[in-house]
């Protein structure tokens, strides 16, 4: 089989430059804008929270990296078979 | 090889339904690698980043293998992604596009190739460390990357 790029090279000269913008088009509607060094920044601080509720107060313990191995127990779950998680509570 | 991971959420009281329903998807637009679920890989640092939010982190053990597209430690695959880069690069430029951004290359090789891969594994270096191989020469390398696995 071809490497990535030669497959990407052979379906980038198989079609129009106006299917391109086309599926370009498609690309661009998913906004996958990336992070430009002032949101590397942010991203250290802020990093895959689904929100930002910082009028919550404090009161979990999570901040100390040992309580993931805490007296709770590691709790394995199988998931897609490719990764298991554990949870720090 | 199997790496941990370290994935961050914010601490809602609901670990059972976490438990339920496990790691959240990210689909920020400035992920780096678009839409999925995304670790830290080795280093838990990165995972706590932010003090003034209650939050749980995830551990997780995650196999790096022929279905991770490697940007951190396979060199054919650097090479993949420099390459396909070059050719959307130069072929936008030719519509007065924009260059793409690594999440947008990464997606049209997936719509447009066949892309065997479930996860992605690369890093950025917000504060690299320099070390010279000898003295008196340029000749180095940079460690302290940060490391992402995204898993499709």
């Amino acid at each position: 089989m071809k490497n990535i790029a030669e497959q990407l090279e052979n379906h980038l000269l198989s079609i129009t430059d106006e299917q391109f913008l086309r599926e370009w088009a498609e690309i661009e509607e998913l906004e996958l804008v990336g992070p430009n060094s002032e949101d590397y920044i942010k991203l250290m601080k802020s990093s895959f929270f689904i929100s930002t509720d910082i009028d919550k107060p404090v009161v979990t313990p999570a901040y100390i990296p040992s309580v993931i191995h805490s007296a709770e127990g590691r709790i394995d779950i199988e998931l897609s078979g490719n990764y298991q998680y554990a949870m720090a509570a | 090889m199997v790496i941990i991971g370290y994935h961050t959420l914010e601490d809602r009281g609901n670990p059972d339904e976490i438990l339920k329903d496990g790691p959240q998807k990210c689909n920020r637009q400035d992920a780096w690698f678009g839409h999925g679920y995304y670790f830290w890989d080795t280093e838990i640092k990165w995972a706590h980043r932010w003090s003034k939010i209650p939050y749980m982190i995830f551990e997780a053990s995650i196999v790096i293998d022929e279905n991770t597209f490697d940007l951190l430690g396979n060199v054919q695959h650097c090479k993949d992604f420099e390459d396909s880069a070059k050719l959307l690069n130069d072929r936008l430029k030719k519509s007065n596009k924009r260059i793409a951004t690594a999440p947008e290359i990464i997606e049209y090789m997936k719509r447009h190739t066949s892309f065997p891969y479930n996860s992605i594994r690369g890093y950025d270096e917000p504060k690299p460390e320099r070390y010279f191989f000898r003295n008196q020469s340029q000749e180095s390398f940079y460690l302290n990357k940060r490391v992402q696995v995204c898993l499709n």
